[in-house]
């Protein structure tokens, strides 16, 4: 039985916890307090303001008066910290939405919403396509036309997709791990056309655990079009991924991913945010794992492997705010911590700024790098060359600001344990 | 299950303390919260007694002189609990804690500092952040006290008049300044804008210049509870060397960065002794099985996750942390164990007529009933649970404000429950 | 003091500033009295509907004929006061069916829109609706902001040369050889007192008509129908609700400002200065919701308030208050009770305000022998010359677009500085209740929690208050929003109360201000507020 009767399942869909819970604000400011972006700049007046106390002044029936809410970078620090279970940045994110229904979303931020056709346009072209996203005339043309940054950490395409190294490569090899033990693995965009590595990491680690690899038919989570006010193609994607994994999670087949924003949407978003109440949906939600959050579940009981080498170093580690919405703690932590020689130095910071598509917009990359300060300074004062985060988008704004080789926790596993070694394209 | 020593539910002060003591002691702590609490609002010093009787309108001097006489006439205090040796071994245990952790704190437990609030009323408290008692008004010394236009939480001129009509022995002057205060948008300055401008060299000498004349003329100089989050020492320091005279904050309407201070240093103690902390997820519910709480339930983005500890403490604050619910039929709950709660059901008798009724509103009472282990009580007046046990606000008696006891029975709990539980931990060893 | 007018009105409620309008813009000399500040009885305590006759049209055609004519009048002379909420009538599993099968046609015969459509369309635009509803019709409701109307009505009413004063209370009545000719007043703020004599005085006291006509030595019976109503914090419906049945207790819901109202009760007080609020009313508010809205009660209600509605009878009755007329009465005491300059418009309802005012105004000119023309119905109040009618999001517009500037000072509900202080450098008072009753300030979630002292220190700074001033103000709102909040504190809104309480004792410390500073023992400055107050029960139950 629990304080808030937000959590109680009510009777109509669930939009009605995110709106309800405006109705629980008093006021108090914590989450405004915490708001990396309304920290930094005055163009956002906080989370307090935009969410619950705005959303009073929302008529449904009305077009969007809102503005600044298109400031909101969606990190979810607000929801996390409110002592009264506010729904705070999906609030913000239904208003994004609405605010864009009256005004045709720019070319750019659909083209950004769009991962998985920048994915597919870049891969098959990936040593030109890199070579031209680095250099500066080209940068600086695609940010008078497009709206996106010149200095926005685009990450380098990979020629070999992740998708194409399983079906080509990995599900003819003899060494596959076949067993009743079964995962079924959800790559999302970035370890498919940019970190094919990370979820090479993921597999290997996975089927030295005893884990047999499925891989079913997905499409992007769809969570950049949502982040852009694309509730409707985002529908669409969340669909198709529902349809196609609940059939896997029916059978008792836990879905893992290595990239925390795509399981966040599985887990919540598609429910809270695009209001896809439907059964399937929950199957697929309580089903969804992280990939270090699964693994530490095998630890707990007793079924992880822990034949690790030794690993002499400690790793600046960032736990990325995508991450922190999961609200399960940072399992990432105590797994690397279960090898021995490592030291995990947990940079006490908010949000890397980046925030999805958020940073690489041209009007909001000085916000993102400004809110990234005190963690890119944590790295560059560690002096360490390597450091460990668990989102995507993060280590990419990272290392551009850094210079710092970035992996994710589950690489250092793969090498503990003498699969995988850092490698970076 | 990953296994821990003890899970603390809740990340206010008793809950933090709590932890961050266990986890100094050797101890695997999990802290578990659905969201920051209480401290962010508070003042961020400790109140240990401030008033008694509690409808007195003169200021405890002596904590430590009055204690026999509160523990006798308040019988229902969670001081009663604890006892007056523990009372004073939390002060002292959460001084050491603070101050190791960076936080220049002072006091004992044989004086009250007086304090001026935000609306210049006297504010006695034990234990201070060293940059709010150098505001203490039983020194005497005159004081001005500066403000900022785009600060709506801060009136310097009415904080003034309020001490000098009443007579302190202190002379305070105001001022209020005209300084862009930067990264606040003009409509919503709070203090923690102001704190960060306070790191910058830049907006501190701004300051300074606007106010040195001036200054010269008071003992003192007293701004609002904002000098600066990280760079506090820094910020007071460079101040202080300028205006050649000591400076100190005065808090005001939340947020409170003393407050945030207090919360920051606390979770790095903690995290620094090997603590986890899991700030967003609620706990739901609990397992007792044959006397013992079994295992705990959170709720993570989309499923109930089990958590696992030998000892576990409920530290979720009254109403207004949410710990205690009060519905519109009078039912008052507990809602994570279903714990007894000492409570009115008629609600007729929850409020005074006046909202500053002298004694207080007698809802915010309400609370789990424990015994001298600081263990919860079931309606046979049993422990609910041997491993389970209440810290902080969500005990019964602990409204905070009247008497001005909220935070010292934060900190008194928190050594009981330390003491309690790292005693049971040992018998387990043998 | 001695003043002298053509005609004197006597209560600010919206009948009589409609009153004070319509004789200024005729061309009368006249002056407003209100013991209070305009609009803080009756009118100010209502639900906020503007009548589309929906709830008359079956019972009682003549009324709900007068409501749709209003309606629509109202919406082009004060549309920044009036917003088009429209209005469902939903005929629930326990409305009697007939009610519903004549509805429509009851609406037709007298003129309202109304238009029935399905359920499932009703619950596509308010998806907070009972599923289990069975049909649903669409009228021309709409909702009403009081204070802004009677703000307009006077200012227009000045602009023509009438004079307002507030805070005036009427201690006796002038008669001379058994004609009305004036009234004694006294300002109860600075206690000065001023004779008013009037060629013909126009009682427009609501709920205490029946008092004042008394002093003048007539037999006015006014009952006092006490009506309290619950305001929920979120407007969880954007369309008025009403159960399509005859009348009953709690059976309409009320978006209006940035909350929705539920409403009302119907009990009969024998004082109108006296109407405490009782547990079984909230709790019925409470629970008449849940029909209309199955999860009303999650929903966090924000405060209670009580008023009492005008119910004029020419003989005393007993019976259902509401089957005492809702109709208005105007009375000449001339041929009535044989005395002369004095008349009563009392009863009615605030949609009809308009042409209560046009008859008594006609009846005036009756007895002052003139013969002029009541333009009232086209024309545009002060500040609605723009034509937009109010919307919900305006305040937030404003801000996002940067039309207002200035700190927020109330984030609640959205009031800045520079309105405050125009506000303040306007009005002679130094209660917050007042700013609150024009601005809003206070009257959001947290209900002062944080403005209250941000208001308290504005007023310190501009109207130069010594620091006892400015702590009473300060004190005196905070314990005028407890009473409201008593009879619904519970769940969320008592944790806000809390974190309240913790503000302004725990670290404010206005509880251990010296008595004489903080001037909380000193009494309060005469304010005639009368809200309902949460009675504490003697031990017997």
């Amino acid at each position: 039985m629990s304080t808030d009767t937000v959590i109680d399942k009510v009777t109509h869909s669930i939009w009605n916890q995110v709106q309800y819970s405006a109705d629980l604000c008093i006021k108090c400011n914590i989450c405004t307090s915490h708001c990396p972006v309304t920290n930094v700049t005055d163009l956002f007046p906080g989370p307090k303001f935009v969410g619950p106390q705005a959303q009073r002044f929302r008529n449904p029936k009305d077009i969007s008066v809102d503005a600044s809410v298109d400031y909101c970078s969606g990190c979810g620090v607000c929801s996390m910290v409110c002592p009264h279970g506010v729904k705070v940045m999906e609030m913000n994110a239904k208003a994004r939405y609405k605010l864009y229904q009256k005004k045709p979303i720019p070319l750019r931020n659909r083209l950004l919403g769009r991962s998985e056709l920048l994915g597919m346009l870049g891969s098959p072209f990936a040593p030109i396509a890199n070579f031209m996203m680095s250099v500066r005339p080209v940068r600086i043309i695609t940010e008078k036309m497009m709206g996106i940054h010149r200095d926005a950490p685009m990450p380098a395409w990979s020629f070999e997709t992740f998708r194409g190294w399983f079906k080509s490569v990995h599900s003819k090899s003899p060494n596959r791990k076949i067993s009743p033990k079964r995962v079924a693995f959800y790559h999302g965009c970035s370890t498919n056309y940019y970190e094919p590595r990370v979820g090479k990491a993921a597999i290997a680690v996975l089927e030295h655990n005893g884990y047999e690899i499925l891989l079913p038919d997905q499409v992007c989570c769809g969570l950049p079009m949502q982040s852009n006010g694309e509730f409707g193609a985002a529908c669409k994607n969340a669909e198709k991924n529902i349809k196609s994994l609940v059939a896997y999670a029916k059978q008792g087949i836990p879905i893992v991913g290595t990239s925390t924003s795509c399981t966040l949407s599985l887990k919540s978003d598609y429910q809270h945010i695009l209001d896809i109440d439907t059964e399937e949906a929950r199957i697929v939600a309580a089903n969804t794992y992280d990939i270090c959050e699964f693994l530490l579940d095998l630890a707990d009981a007793g079924e992880l492997k822990t034949d690790f080498n030794p690993v002499d170093f400690t790793f600046p580690y960032h736990s990325p705010c995508q991450l922190r919405a999961h609200n399960m703690g940072l399992p990432a932590i105590d797994l690397m911590e279960m090898i021995p020689g490592v030291k995990v130095d947990h940079i006490q910071a908010e949000c890397c700024g980046i925030a999805g598509t958020y940073g690489y917009k041209v009007e909001k990359y000085d916000i993102g790098m400004a809110v990234g300060k005190p963690l890119f300074d944590h790295i560059k004062a560690s002096g360490s060359k390597i450091a460990v985060c668990d989102s995507e988008t993060c280590r990419w704004q990272i290392a551009r600001a850094t210079g710092a080789k970035m992996i994710h926790p589950v690489e250092l596993l793969a090498k503990a344990y003498g699969l995988q070694d850092f490698y970076f394209n | 299950m990953t296994k821990y020593d003890t899970v603390v539910i809740g990340a206010g002060t008793a809950g933090l303390t709590t932890a961050c003591h266990l986890a100094q002691s050797g101890q695997k702590v999990l802290v578990v919260a659905k969201g920051i609490g209480a401290l962010l609002l508070a003042s961020g010093s400790i109140d240990v007694l401030g008033f008694h009787p509690a409808d007195s309108l003169t200021p405890v001097k002596n904590p430590a002189e009055k204690l026999d006489d509160f523990l006798a006439d308040r019988p229902d205090h969670p001081y009663n609990l604890v006892g007056k040796e523990t009372l004073k071994t939390g002060i002292d245990q959460f001084l050491q804690l603070v101050n190791q952790a960076g936080l220049d704190y002072q006091g004992d437990l044989n004086r009250n500092w007086m304090l001026p609030s935000g609306m210049g009323a006297v504010h006695p408290t034990c234990l201070a952040p060293a940059s709010m008692v150098k505001g203490d008004l039983s020194t005497g010394e005159s004081m001005l006290i500066v403000g900022f236009n785009e600060l709506r939480d801060f009136f310097p001129a009415l904080i003034a008049q309020n001490i000098n009509e009443q007579k302190l022995g202190v002379e305070a002057g105001s001022i209020s300044l005209e300084i862009n205060i930067p990264i606040a948008g003009a409509m919503n300055a709070t203090p923690i804008e102001l704190a960060h401008a306070f790191e910058q060299d830049a907006f501190r000498n701004q300051v300074i210049k606007a106010i040195a004349a001036q200054a010269k003329s008071y003992d003192r100089v007293g701004f609002p509870a904002a000098l600066g989050i990280k760079q506090h020492a820094t910020a007071v320091a460079h101040l202080e060397k300028q205006l050649n005279r000591p400076v100190f904050e005065i808090s005001s309407l939340p947020p409170s960065v003393p407050g945030r201070r207090l919360y920051e240093a606390l979770k790095a103690a903690l995290l620094k002794a090997g603590g986890r902390l899991i700030i967003g997820s609620q706990i739901v519910e609990g397992t007792i099985e044959n006397g013992r709480i079994t295992q705990i339930r959170m709720e993570t983005a989309s499923r109930l996750k089990a958590v696992i500890a030998n000892h576990y403490v409920l530290a979720t604050g009254g109403i207004f942390g949410g710990g205690i619910f009060a519905d519109a039929e009078g039912m008052v709950t507990e809602p994570i164990f279903n714990l007894p709660v000492a409570a009115d059901t008629n609600r007729h008798h929850w409020f005074e007529k006046k909202f500053i009724s002298p004694t207080g509103q007698p809802v915010f009472n309400f609370g789990v009933k424990a015994n001298s282990r600081l263990q919860p009580l079931n309606g046979d007046s049993q422990p609910v649970a041997e491993n389970l046990y209440v810290a902080g606000a969500v005990i019964a008696g602990s409204e905070w404000t009247r008497g001005r006891t909220g935070e010292g029975i934060a900190v008194a709990t928190a050594a009981a429950i330390t003491a309690q539980i790292t005693s049971q931990a040992a018998k387990s060893l043998r | 003091m001695n003043k002298s007018t053509e005609v004197l009105v006597i209560g600010g409620g919206v009948t009589g500033c409609g009153v004070l309008f319509d004789l200024a813009q005729r061309g009368f000399k006249a002056i407003l009295v209100e013991r209070g500040a305009l609009s803080n009885a009756t009118s100010g305590r209502f639900h906020g509907l503007l009548h589309s006759g929906g709830r008359y049209a079956v019972k009682d055609a003549e009324a709900a004929e007068e409501c749709i004519i209003e309606n629509r009048i109202l919406r082009k002379i004060m549309p920044h006061c009036v917003e088009d909420t429209g209005g469902m009538f939903v005929s629930t599993p326990w409305d009697p069916p007939e009610h519903a099968d004549v509805f429509m046609k009851s609406c037709h015969a007298v003129g309202i829109e109304a238009e029935e459509i399905s359920v499932a369309e009703a619950l596509r635009r308010e998806p907070m609706l009972n599923p289990r509803i069975r049909r649903v019709f669409l009228v021309p409701d709409g909702s009403v902001e009081t204070w802004e109307a009677c703000k307009s009505l006077t200012e227009s009413a000045a602009e023509y040369g009438a004079e307002t004063l507030t805070y005036h209370q009427v201690i006796d009545l002038l008669t001379r050889n058994g004609k009305v000719t004036g009234a004694k007043v006294k300002n109860i703020i600075t206690g000065e007192e001023l004779t008013l004599e009037a060629d013909l005085v126009v009682n427009a006291a609501g709920a205490w008509g029946g008092k004042l006509g008394h002093i003048a030595g007539c037999d006015v019976t006014v009952h006092a129908g006490k009506g309290t109503m619950v305001a929920m914090n979120f407007r969880m419906v954007n369309t008025v609700i009403n159960r399509c049945g005859p009348a009953a207790d709690g059976d309409i819901i009320v978006p209006v400002g940035s909350v929705a109202v539920i409403g009302t009760t119907s009990v009969n007080v024998p004082d109108p200065d006296s109407y405490p609020i009782e547990d079984w009313e909230v709790k019925k508010m409470m629970d008449q919701g849940e029909m209309m809205i199955p999860d009303f009660k999650k929903f966090r209600p924000l405060r209670a308030w009580a008023g009492v509605r005008p119910l004029y009878q020419e003989a005393a009755a007993g019976a259902d208050l509401r089957k005492v007329t809702r109709k208005y009465a105007l009375l000449d005491h001339a041929t009535r009770d044989g005395v002369e300059g004095f008349v009563t418009i009392t009863g009615g309802k605030w949609t009809t305000y308009r042409q209560m005012a046009e008859h008594t105004v006609d009846l005036v000119c009756q007895k002052l022998n003139t013969q002029r023309e009541c333009q009232t119905a086209t024309t545009v109040l002060k500040h609605g010359e723009s034509g937009k009618l109010f919307k919900l999001g305006q305040r937030l517009e404003n801000l996002e677009t940067k039309q207002w500037r200035g700190q927020l000072i109330c984030e609640c509900e959205i009031v800045t500085r520079p309105q405050i202080e125009a506000h303040l450098a306007e009005n002679h008072t130094n209660i917050i209740n007042n700013l609150r009753r024009d601005l809003r300030v206070g009257m959001g979630p947290c209900q002062g929690g944080f403005c209250t002292y941000r208001v308290a220190g504005i007023m310190h700074e501009n109207k130069k208050l010594s620091a006892g001033q400015a702590n009473k103000a300060l004190g005196d709102f905070l314990q005028e929003r407890w009473k409201g909040a008593q009879p619904i504190l519970w769940g969320q809104h008592l944790r806000q109360f809390q974190l309240d309480e913790g503000i302004y004792m725990g670290l404010l410390g206005l509880d251990k201000l010296p008595t004489a500073l903080s001037g909380q023992d000193t009494g309060r400055i005469a304010e005639v507020e009368t809200e309902g107050y949460f009675e504490v029960e003697e031990a017997a139950s």
